[in-house]
């Protein structure tokens, strides 16, 4: 029983990681109908400023987080603005192919600036691993800290996106992006501020997961962004509360899998969830079914 | 304005057929320098760099230079296979150092067979890579080898019940497979086997179901994955020792992994700082004079092993593939930098192996081992 305990905390752990990830392509995706396949490359840029700041130029941690967040936030919106609003109006193709273009870029320009080697990234004291034994589970203290964090952000979101005006902007641009404009709402700002959101939060995701494997590496975004966008599928892809239960469900699911299958199969077990799901439930737990009204 | 255009770009091409020298030696070198194994493939070009320097600093052979052609593996076997085809297709040279991964090698055999090539690897370890008949040899020992000294090291250390975590790939599984077959000989239980996929980070799943058997000792093959591998096992309390393969025994993984790598085995060709051996000695003054601030890793030896063998191979027999497969055998006791190189008829090298414990955050020579 403790061994099936503990690779539920070791899925929770990496799930709320996911779920950090989802909630930015969800967004993106709710408003734009765009999958931005560069995230993976936003978090992964989260982790190396973070490192860079902590490591290189010694900040500390509670300066270079905030930091990182509002750097890697920017840096979301210049993506857009470069990248993919002068597409804004082109097939859905385009701005597909230029977020695949985009993700290179910014794991080759990585690999460029800070080597292919992955680097350490060491603790800051106050977050040394104590590690807590419950009934045979350990459990460590970075991964209640991970825990923790990420159900505060998905909290702190969806208050945002339900309770504030900016948040029903985003909302009413969800629902019809051609209408909101006419109620007085600057689809430019809206956009930006989608980006900026889901790229801080990624952020706080590639540097917690830094911190927690202790390790930065300019590929480290693939495969952690495809699974999170099948993360955000598996929720309903739009649907932000959707993302964070499709993260925690596959961070779980890839650890029982694994734990109960086969190992082999971890890197499977999400892809073969995206599959069911395409085949059986595209709108995925939380999505609703679109019908296209004439 | 187009006429100009086309003159310098006729100009630019004409360049380019100027570039090499036509009393060269092309070797076509198939390394990972970017991906996950960069850090092999890089430290790999340091070494070749200082055979090099030796080589044609010395005039070369019979006063043509070697010259290198680089083609990126990116850490990926059908990437690597496509370098090799490239380099013995496209660009026509038929010297081929490397790939890296003995998954890549095991799939251009056939390539350079085809094309009467001659293949060299040096770092590429699983028990099916060298065919001297298909023209592919190597210049470190097999896992046949290294799997052996493993479980014999395990029986030593007194372990009874273990397991083993290895990458999915050739290299892992083969090693493993050797490893596993003979702990069981010696009377060792092994109760689990788990593998992880390269360049994984999270490996607490494999390690919660090793814990769950409750194991003494747990055989490790892996690469850049070793630092995360051994701190989650400290993390989730495993209480086994360690033993890992060649690939965990590198300065910049010990950085990563600190104290969580301390009192854990690995087996290795012989190379370390204090190594009494003369070719090892050597390789060193050359390296940290030519790379004073970077310290010497066992694949940047390997790689300048692999270059001196081909290099030596031409000087005794001639520069043409087929020639160079028998400059190759004759190869006895050829001092190297990871030791004396005695080419078997298969293609093959046999070394004995080093035992390595970390110990204050170095690694430190045990023993030999066979």
């Amino acid at each position: 029983m403790s061994e099936f305990l503990q690779q539920l905390v070791n899925g929770i752990t990496v799930g709320s990681i996911y779920a950090l990830i989802a909630l930015g392509y969800t967004m993106v995706y709710g408003i734009l109908m765009f999958i931005n396949f560069a995230h993976g490359e936003i978090y992964m840029a989260g982790a190396f400023i973070g490192w860079y700041l902590m490591t290189q130029l010694g900040l500390p941690f509670l300066i270079a987080t905030p930091l990182t967040v509002i750097a890697v936030a920017l840096l979301g919106v210049v993506i857009e603005k470069i990248a993919y609003r002068p597409l804004r109006h082109a097939s859905r193709l385009g701005p597909l192919i230029t977020a695949i273009g985009v993700s290179i870029f910014l794991q080759n320009l990585a690999a460029a600036i800070f080597g292919t080697d992955p680097r350490p990234f060491p603790l800051p004291s106050f977050l040394e691993r104590n590690i807590y034994e419950v009934g045979g589970v350990i459990l460590d203290s970075l991964q209640i800290w991970i825990f923790f964090l990420s159900i505060l952000i998905m909290i702190g979101l969806d208050l945002y996106v339900n309770h504030t005006r900016m948040g029903k902007a985003m909302r009413a641009t969800k629902i019809n992006k051609q209408v909101a404009p006419l109620m007085g709402i600057n689809l430019d700002t809206v956009i930006s501020l989608v980006f900026a959101i889901g790229s801080g939060i990624a952020a706080l995701g590639g540097i917690m997961v830094g911190l927690y494997y202790n390790s930065v590496s300019p590929t480290m975004g693939f495969m952690p962004g495809l699974v999170a966008f099948t993360a955000a599928v598996l929720g309903g892809i739009g649907n932000i509360r959707g993302a964070m239960i499709g993260g925690m469900l596959i961070g779980i699911l890839e650890n029982l899998g694994a734990g109960y299958i086969s190992s082999g199969f971890k890197q499977g077990i999400a892809f073969f969830v995206l599959i069911a799901l395409l085949l059986f439930r595209q709108e995925g737990i939380m999505g609703k079914v679109e019908r296209e009204k004439v | 304005m187009k006429k100009v255009l086309t003159l310098l770009l006729a100009g630019a091409l004409v360049m380019g057929f100027a570039a090499a020298a036509s009393a060269d030696i092309k070797v076509g070198c198939a390394l990972p320098m970017t991906g996950g194994i960069a850090f092999i493939g890089e430290a790999m070009m340091q070494g070749i760099e200082v055979a090099l320097d030796e080589v044609n600093g010395a005039g070369g052979i019979n006063g043509e230079k070697i010259v290198l052609q680089v083609e990126d593996t990116k850490s990926d076997p059908k990437e690597a296979n496509n370098a090799v085809a490239k380099l013995l297709e496209v660009d026509k040279i038929k010297i081929i150092y490397g790939p890296a991964r003995s998954g890549s090698v095991l799939a251009s055999k056939p390539l350079v067979a085809k094309a009467g090539a001659v293949l060299l690897t040096s770092v590429s370890t699983h028990p099916d890579v060298p065919g001297a008949d298909k023209g592919v040899f190597r210049t470190c020992p097999s896992d046949a080898a290294q799997g052996v000294v493993g479980a014999k090291l395990a029986k030593d250390l007194g372990l009874k019940k273990m397991g083993s975590l290895f990458e999915n790939s050739d290299y892992g599984k083969g090693l493993s497979d050797v490893f596993v077959a003979e702990a069981k000989k010696l009377g060792i239980e092994v109760v689990i086997e788990e593998r992880f996929a390269s360049q994984d980070q999270d490996f607490r799943t494999q390690l919660t179901k090793i814990k769950g058997k409750k194991v003494d000792g747990l055989y490790v093959v892996a690469t850049s994955e070793t630092p995360n591998i051994y701190k989650q096992a400290g993390l989730l309390k495993l209480g086994a020792t360690i033993i890992g393969a060649e690939g965990t025994k590198d300065p910049k993984l010990l950085e990563r992994g600190g104290e969580f790598m301390e009192g854990t085995y690995s087996t290795s060709p012989p190379f370390w700082d204090e190594s009494p051996d003369p070719g090892t000695q050597k390789f060193l003054k050359a390296f940290k004079a030519k790379y004073p601030n970077e310290a010497p890793r066992m694949f940047a030896a390997q790689g300048y092993d692999g270059m001196i063998a081909l290099a030596e191979a031409m000087k005794r027999k001639g520069t043409d593939p087929l020639q160079i497969r028998e400059g190759l055998l004759t190869l006895k006791e050829f001092p190297a930098a990871t030791g004396s190189i005695t080419m078997l008829p298969n293609g093959d090298v046999v070394k004995p192996f080093a035992v390595f414990q970390v110990e204050g955050g170095k690694y430190v020579f045990k023993k030999f081992m066979k």
